[in-house]
């Protein structure tokens, strides 16, 4: 709830400041507008020192109206505010003191609530909501002691606290609320922004780099920044790793720059899995992988994702390597243990398909 | 001709192409390539997705009727890509292509053939699934892919060459080819029969 230090001098701020100025014009009028008819129709006591209380709030209203244009800051110190809340205070004493009975409509009545708003905008609703109260509660004072013991002017008394207190809460509340939003929508702009500047200029570099450098370890980090500046750039980099897809360009990744091959992840349909298939599948798959890139010379691995007819997901991983007799060759321990049995935990199957001279495919089910 | 935004992009991409290519013309956006490809006439245009202009689709829009025009992209943007092969470009390429993997496919996209990567082909599949799903109820739907197309299709997507793909289906690749360029026009001829479906459903006729 405490308010919190603030400057003055953004647009949102000056804005509701300015709105302030205009308001308390108005008032000045309306205040003006009602010591009139309350003078010819000889409601008031001492018209002169109502109207000094007048001229005065004027005269800081101008105050008050050039520093919100030519010194934001200025306008938010605790100087000002206090000055701003005297002035209101006077008014509203002056409201109980200038009439000689009550008044239809009193000519100070408007203005404090001008103050109050002030100081919510400039210091928080804490502070806007204490300075409306204390202006109420010195309203039921004065008013009080000029007037005691009619109940219906201290229900009035107290119903101006809390519309006073209400007035200073709210509208700290709102310039908050406010500052927030374009807090927001900067942050986001700023982001939007960083992004586009990253697109066209990082990653693009680092793709060139990619393409044109000889060194595999200069290669290597420029695919691994490119990936997590994109991933970074499209706000992907919160996704949970569960995902089938993230999952298995993750895994990709690693095969890359563990196998030094490239390999590509693609996916036709990517069916939602259970955490655990994902993972058996990513595994299968990266295991296939590396044993196309070091027992068959492979330098270019496919991952195909696809939703399987029969329910589950079907990846198939196919290399450029020298490929084997499928018939004559026994199956490895890579194969038994870490495909089929990581499949098999949950529930899938694998198949193997190769020709020597084009390469080995290898399809791998879950459910 | 040569188009992107980022000169050391095209300079990078010159150095690669080598000597078995001549660059007729750069251009730094759309525009620019839209009036280098009219003036100069190339054999072949590589156009950057995203640039200034309207990017290549706009270029795409424009002259894919005049030149086969192959799309480079840093991003997988899969309906952008979708959208620009199905409006006439040869196919894209990647950022990350390797250098002889790039001449390779400029070769052969000059000569008119598809730029064919097995993500083009994943997202092929995916779109005609997803077509097929959504015209059940429409009688005039048109042709879907047929048997072979779609399994010569999902054998360019596992990453098999034409090469592989011909021996697997027992096919010439040259027929394993005409697959994959009739797929390309189903595609065309799909998303005009949408766009007129649509403008009826919603009346603008």
């Amino acid at each position: 709830m405490a308010s919190t230090p603030r400057t003055h001098a953004d647009p949102q701020t000056r804005s509701l400041l300015v709105g302030v100025s205009v308001v308390r014009w108005a008032t000045i009028l309306w205040a003006g507008v009602v010591l009139t008819v309350d003078a010819s129709d000889d409601q008031i006591d001492h018209p002169a020192i109502a109207a000094a209380i007048l001229l005065v709030v004027a005269a800081w209203s101008i105050v008050t109206t050039y520093l919100t244009t030519a010194d934001p800051d200025g306008m938010g110190s605790w100087l000002v505010i206090g000055v701003d809340l005297t002035a209101a205070a006077a008014l509203v004493i002056g409201n109980v003191v200038v009439y000689a009975g009550a008044p239809e409509q009193s000519f100070g009545s408007a203005w404090p609530l001008t103050a109050v708003i002030f100081t919510g905008v400039s210091r928080g609703r804490t502070a806007g909501l204490v300075a409306g109260v204390s202006l109420g509660v010195l309203n039921v004072v004065v008013s009080g002691s000029v007037d005691p013991g009619t109940g219906s002017t201290w229900v009035g008394a107290a119903g101006t606290s809390v519309l006073l207190g209400l007035g200073g809460w709210a509208s700290g509340f709102v310039t908050d609320r406010l500052r927030k939003a374009e807090l927001e929508v900067a942050e986001a702009r700023i982001r939007e922004q960083f992004a586009r500047t990253l697109h066209d200029g990082v990653l693009q570099t680092l793709a060139a780099v990619q393409r044109r450098s000889d060194d595999p370890g200069l290669v290597e980090i420029a695919r691994n920044q490119e990936l997590e500046l994109r991933r970074y750039v499209t706000g992907d980099f919160a996704a949970p790793a569960d995902d089938l897809m993230s999952s298995m360009r993750d895994a990709a990744r690693l095969v890359e720059r563990r196998d030094g091959v490239v390999c590509e992840v693609v996916a036709v349909e990517v069916p939602d899995l259970e955490a655990a298939a994902v993972a058996a599948l990513t595994a299968a798959a990266t295991e296939a992988a590396t044993n196309a890139a070091k027992h068959a010379g492979a330098t270019r691995i496919t991952w195909c994702l696809d939703r399987h007819p029969e329910g589950g997901a079907v990846c198939s991983v196919r290399d450029d390597g020298s490929g084997f007799e499928p018939v004559a060759t026994e199956e490895g321990v890579g194969w038994t243990r870490s495909i089929r049995g990581r499949l098999a935990e949950v529930g899938g199957r694998a198949e193997v398909s190769s020709t020597p001279g084009s390469g080995t495919e290898v399809r791998l089910w879950v459910p | 001709m040569l188009a992107d935004d980022h000169a050391i992009w095209r300079s990078g991409v010159r150095a690669d192409l080598g000597e078995g290519f001549h660059v007729v013309a750069e251009a730094a956006d759309a525009p620019e390539a839209i009036a280098a490809i009219r003036s100069q006439k190339p054999d072949l245009a590589l156009v950057d997705l995203n640039m200034p202009g309207g990017g290549g689709a706009a270029v795409v829009a424009e002259c894919a009727r005049e030149v086969p025009i192959v799309v480079l992209t840093v991003s997988e943007a899969e309906r952008d890509l979708l959208d620009t092969v199905a409006a006439g470009a040869v196919g894209y390429l990647t950022k990350s292509t390797r250098p002889d993997d790039l001449r390779r496919a400029l070769t052969r996209a000059a000569n008119g053939e598809p730029v064919f990567s097995p993500q083009l082909a994943a997202l092929l599949l995916g779109e005609f699934r997803r077509l097929a799903s959504t015209s059940d109820n429409d009688p005039d739907a048109p042709q879907t892919l047929s048997n072979r197309e779609r399994e010569v299709l999902a054998a360019v997507a596992r990453g098999g060459s034409n090469k592989d793909i011909a021996e697997e289906l027992f096919i010439s690749p040259k027929t394993v080819e005409n697959h994959v360029r009739n797929t390309l026009a189903k595609l065309h001829l799909t998303r005009r029969h949408e766009l007129i479906r649509w403008a009826i459903e919603h009346q603008i006729t």
